[in-house]
């Protein structure tokens, strides 16, 4: 899997190719129902690995100030979340996406990683061999490399000028 | 340097009025968000030259954090929200 080049592929200015083998897009659903599960629960922030996604603004000690963005901003944070698991559960099965369509993949993965990731504990050092321990979290660590290379590709994709423009 | 005679000063009346106050937004490392990521995001958000973002992402990366935008709370408030959208972690505080 680590060798195999270009999961997506930008086609054109809003056109990008999608190849990835049905148990890479089961993968990605379940995370992506698990996260929805996350975050309709009734309190998702008391979960630090959820939290992670709804950071304070300010400084820690600014509680009210912290109070008052969340009261601002929580509810359209979450739901962008939403909005784009919901395109991401839409299209999961599709070989070509939009550019809408790829956004809100890249927000999904990115939202997994940061949960899974936090749950992990993962460090810039970490390594396979850090989450070797049990078969749970092992699993756990491959899924989050599966998704950070995925992730990259997406990046890479939407970074990649349109073929027919030529690029440098 | 000029040599001007010493003032005695007697300033009465020192105006206290709060000068506007920018606000700066700081974008801190994290272990999980990738470079390529976070350069890709400060460049979509802010429309940032490739280069500008890259040296922001090495700021962030190498020293911990990086100021990726300044202005009135409001501004400051509304980039921290769309930083958190993207999920970076992003605070605001007053520039002092």
């Amino acid at each position: 899997m680590r060798l195999r080049k270009g999961p997506i592929r930008r086609l054109g200015p809003s056109r990008f190719e999608v190849r990835l083998s049905g148990r890479e897009r089961d993968a990605f659903r379940t995370f992506a129902a698990q996260l929805r599960e996350l975050l309709t629960s009734e309190h998702p922030s008391s979960d630090p690995a959820v939290a992670r996604l709804f950071p304070p603004a300010l400084p820690d000690e600014d509680v009210l100030g912290n109070l008052e963005y969340e009261q601002q901003h929580g509810d359209e944070l979450l739901l962008g979340k939403l909005e784009s698991l919901d395109i991401v559960e839409r299209t999961l099965e599709r070989q070509e996406l939009d550019e809408r369509e790829l956004l809100a993949w890249l927000g999904s993965i990115n939202s997994i990683r940061l949960v899974v990731g936090t749950r992990l504990g993962v460090t810039e050092e970490s390594s396979e061999r850090d989450f070797a321990g049990d078969e749970q979290t092992s699993e756990m660590y491959a899924l989050y490399g599966y998704l950070t290379w995925l992730e990259g590709w997406v990046v890479e994709a939407l970074g990649e000028e349109t073929p027919a423009a030529g690029s440098d | 340097m000029s040599t001007a005679p010493v003032e005695i000063g007697h300033p009465e009346t020192v105006e206290h009025i709060e000068p506007d106050v920018p606000w700066i937004v700081i974008v801190w490392n994290d272990p999980i968000n990738l470079m390529t990521y976070v350069t890709w995001v400060l460049q979509k958000l802010f429309g940032y030259s490739r280069a500008k973002a890259e040296k922001l992402m090495w700021d962030v990366h190498t020293k911990g954090k990086a100021v990726v935008s300044n202005g009135t709370k409001d501004e400051a408030e509304r980039d921290v929200a769309r930083l958190h959208a993207h999920g970076l972690w992003a605070t605001m505080q007053k520039d002092r």
